[in-house]
């Protein structure tokens, strides 16, 4: 039997389904939303521009003021989807659990509860995806069915469940895209417990002949890198070198494998190919850890190989290179601790507020490649963007601080304006003239249906008429006075009866005239009615407005949150400046014991050099 | 066994494990987290934007005044939007240029606010003008208007580009809603 349920809610779980697609970027195919109310309208049109801060605003908007009709409905699933892209999870996680328990809405619940949970596992936050996760039933979407059962895997093996894991991933295809990133995570269990050899066997795993995407040849890179170290554990340097070999040129771990190859070398004795490999990695920049390591490393060769002078002049290398990068370093410390960390950082580029698919914020300075390893972190990326968003909230914030003054510039204005008014008997002065003129236009009202009722041609002559008629009445009162001739009492008899003849004849379009100019008349009037009804409605409300004391409140409100703003900025800058110096100390740590054992072995060899000559 | 370079399992430890444990979670409120508190901040920042922005429509807008314009395209295949320039009563109120993301936005069923203002009761006369590139890639230029009558209350005007299928050519028209 067919599943039922109520009709507008299918409808907004379907679009709420075609929102996370289309946020997703899939190629699912893009339907066009069919809007019947402006404003849900110009929330998509934001939103489709990634413009979440926009297209919420307008969407509460919308909902406070009840302006969404038939939207209502999904206007809430889809302030759910634009929050969790705008990095309100939590927003996000209560609206879903209030919108989406129905059975019958499965899919939309599934999505809504797996794209939480990726934002959970991007912010590292292990009981949150979790939780999200067990709100999962069977995806129906295969894609993402694979990545919850990776996600699964995943916490199994952060909680050490090697047999959880291995059961989450025994449902994944042959050639499921995760399964490398679980055989690597695996190795990576693995090899932290000692484990080198089950390490290095499920690191090799990840290797697959249908692997072709540059994501997984990288993670491939990753994998035989971490096997070539793990086999060396083992002692199996014949393997190693020839794992560190399958790591590809252009690869970011090339420098690692390098480094690795050479070991692998040197424990076997051939010191001339970890030399050869240990010169190429010396001249890349030293900048790269492993290339710092082979200039300490390529002496030690020297020496093994009896190369004494070698070995000092390569030390003496490593002494000015190491001192030069110390200094650098240093430097950068230096910028950490002084420059904030919005500008060092770049967040204040002009980019989308994304967090569920806008990709890593990778700033561009010169201190970043000491810190690519640190900025490529989940965490860091995490409390990257919150300092961003949190800056485009102060921004929001200035702007707002901004408009509400001049609302109260307006309001003040106003105020004055109603006042003269209200106050100088403006209106009253109004209703006395509509009143007035009211009664005019009642005169006239009746002098037509008067002169309709009667005929009265006469009632509804014209100017030139009238005259005339004055003309006709003044030689008849004349007439009367004087001695008048009979052919001119017959004259005038005449004027009257053309007089009359021609007001019979001119009544109907007078007439017509008249009650068409007299409707005009009425609705002019009454325009001006509307006009004073509205100045009183007008006055009513200013008298019971509150705008004043909600412009107080709204700065207040705008007052408290910068604060806020700032406290939160302020935090969050300093813990990512404190993580990325530690980062730098870290490396200054190392660079300066690198230095020291590099000075000392130069006086050693020194030391040497100069008991060969006394002897 | 033989040992594996100290230096080296130590460079090999860092890049297995990565750094993530380094942010420490830093506690904004009792039990509350700092993504947590931004998270409140920015609902709370939302909320007082959506508050704002009904007193200016109250105070600078009022209703019996208001008159708004937007703009819609329904499937935009025959036309493609650069610019539209609006009139009111026959003075230019607004002017567009539209980048790729918005005319995206548009033909994906977004509509977009063009213009808020005042206008008192009575006659009034709206006309756009759209420019762009038109059916087989020409430059296209077209304008369209309305007479309408403002009475008291909002009034809400949709300018739409609509796709004829039957003769391949965009159109443009006023809806008074």
């Amino acid at each position: 039997m067919a599943r039922t349920h109520h009709p507008l809610i299918g409808t907004a779980v379907l679009r709420l389904l075609l929102i996370l697609c289309l946020a997703a970027g899939t190629t699912v195919a893009r339907g066009v939303e069919q809007v019947q109310e402006l404003r849900y309208g110009v929330t998509l049109y934001h939103f489709y521009q990634q413009q979440y801060f926009d297209a919420l605003t307008e969407l509460m908007v919308a909902q406070q003021l009840e302006q969404l009709g038939v939207h209502a409905d999904e206007a809430e699933l889809l302030r759910g989807g634009v929050s969790l892209s705008y990095g309100m999870d939590l927003q996000a996680e209560q609206i879903f659990s209030r919108l989406l328990s129905d059975a019958g809405q499965a899919d939309v619940r599934d999505r809504a509860w797996y794209y939480l949970a990726k934002v959970a596992w991007q912010r590292g936050d292990i009981a949150r995806t979790t939780q999200a996760l067990q709100h999962l039933g069977t995806m129906e979407d295969a894609r993402m069915g694979e990545e919850v059962n990776y996600l699964r895997s995943a916490l199994a093996l952060r909680r050490g469940d090697i047999a959880g894991a291995r059961g989450y991933t025994a449902r994944l295809p042959e050639q499921s895209m995760w399964l490398p990133y679980h055989y690597y995570n695996l190795g990576a269990l693995l090899a932290s417990d000692g484990n080198w050899l089950e390490a290095s066997a499920n690191f090799r795993r990840v290797d697959s002949p249908w692997i072709d995407s540059e994501e997984l040849k990288a993670l491939r890179d990753r994998a035989y890198t971490a096997s070539g170290f793990a086999l060396m554990a083992t002692g199996d340097y014949a393997q190693a070198s020839s794992d560190f070999t399958r790591v590809r040129l252009e690869s970011p771990l090339a420098d690692q494998a390098l480094l690795g190859y050479g070991w692998a070398a040197v424990e076997r004795e051939n010191y001339q190919i970890a030399l050869s490999a240990w010169h190429t990695l010396s001249e890349k920049p030293a900048i790269s850890t492993p290339a710092r390591e082979s200039l300490l490393a390529i002496p030690m060769a020297y020496e093994k190989v009896d190369r004494a002078e070698a070995a000092l002049a390569s030390y003496q290398t490593a002494v000015r290179i190491f001192e030069a990068e110390l200094d650098s370093v240093r430097a950068a410390q230096e910028v950490f601790s002084q420059v904030d960390m919005l500008s060092l950082l770049n967040l204040q580029a002009e980019t989308a507020d994304e967090w569920l698919f806008g990709g890593d914020i990778l700033p561009v300075n010169a201190q970043a490649p000491y810190l690519q390893q640190l900025i490529a972190g989940h965490e860091f990326q995490a409390a990257m963007k919150e300092l961003r968003d949190l800056h485009r909230v102060d921004l929001r914030l200035s702007d707002a601080a901004r408009r509400l003054e001049v609302l109260a510039y307006v309001d003040a204005d106003q105020q004055i304006a109603w006042a003269s008014v209200i106050e100088g008997d403006r209106e009253q002065e109004l209703q006395f003239r509509l009143h007035s003129l009211r009664g005019e236009f009642e005169k006239l009202q009746h002098r037509l249906a008067r002169a309709g009722a009667e005929g009265d041609g006469r009632a509804l002559v014209n100017a030139a008429q009238l005259e005339l008629w004055e003309r006709v009445e003044r030689a008849a009162r004349i007439s009367q006075t004087m001695d008048t001739r009979p052919e001119q009492q017959q004259r005038l008899a005449l004027f009257r009866g053309l007089l009359i003849w021609d007001d019979s004849e001119n009544y109907t379009p007078a007439y017509w005239q008249a009650t068409r100019q007299l409707n005009e008349l009425e609705q002019l009037l009454q325009q001006s009615s509307d006009g004073v009804a509205a100045i009183d409605q007008a006055i009513e409300q200013q008298i019971g407005s509150n705008s004043r004391s909600r412009i107080d409140d709204l700065s207040e409100r705008v007052e408290t949150q910068r604060a806020r703003v700032e406290v939160a900025m302020r935090a969050s800058d300093n813990e990512l400046r404190r993580v990325a110096i530690a980062e730098l100390q870290e490396q200054s740590l190392e660079l300066s014991r690198a230095l020291g054992q590099s000075k000392l072995a130069v006086a050693r060899l020194y030391d040497r050099g100069s008991m060969g000559e006394s002897q | 066994m033989r040992q594996i370079p100290p230096r080296s399992l130590q460079i090999f430890f860092i890049f297995l494990l990565g750094v993530f444990s380094n942010l420490a979670p830093l506690s904004a409120q009792e039990g509350e987290t700092v993504d947590q508190e931004i998270q409140r901040i920015k609902q709370q920042v939302l909320e007082l934007n959506r508050d704002l922005f009904v007193l200016e429509e109250e105070l600078l807008y009022p209703s019996d005044t208001r008159l708004s314009v937007f703009l819609s395209v329904d499937v935009g295949e025959f036309f493609s939007l650069d610019a539209v320039r609006l009139s009111v009563d026959g003075a230019v109120v607004s002017s567009s240029l539209y980048t790729q993301r918005q005319l995206k936005a548009l033909q994906r069923g977004g509509v977009q606010r063009l213009y808020m203002g005042n206008l008192k009761s009575g006659r009034h006369e709206v006309v756009a003008v759209f420019t762009g590139i038109g059916p087989k890639g020409r430059e296209y230029k077209r304008g369209t208007e309305l007479v309408f009558e403002k009475t008291t209350g909002p009034k809400n005007l949709e300018l739409q580009i609509v796709d004829l299928t039957a003769t391949q050519q965009p159109e443009f028209q006023v809806r008074e809603w």
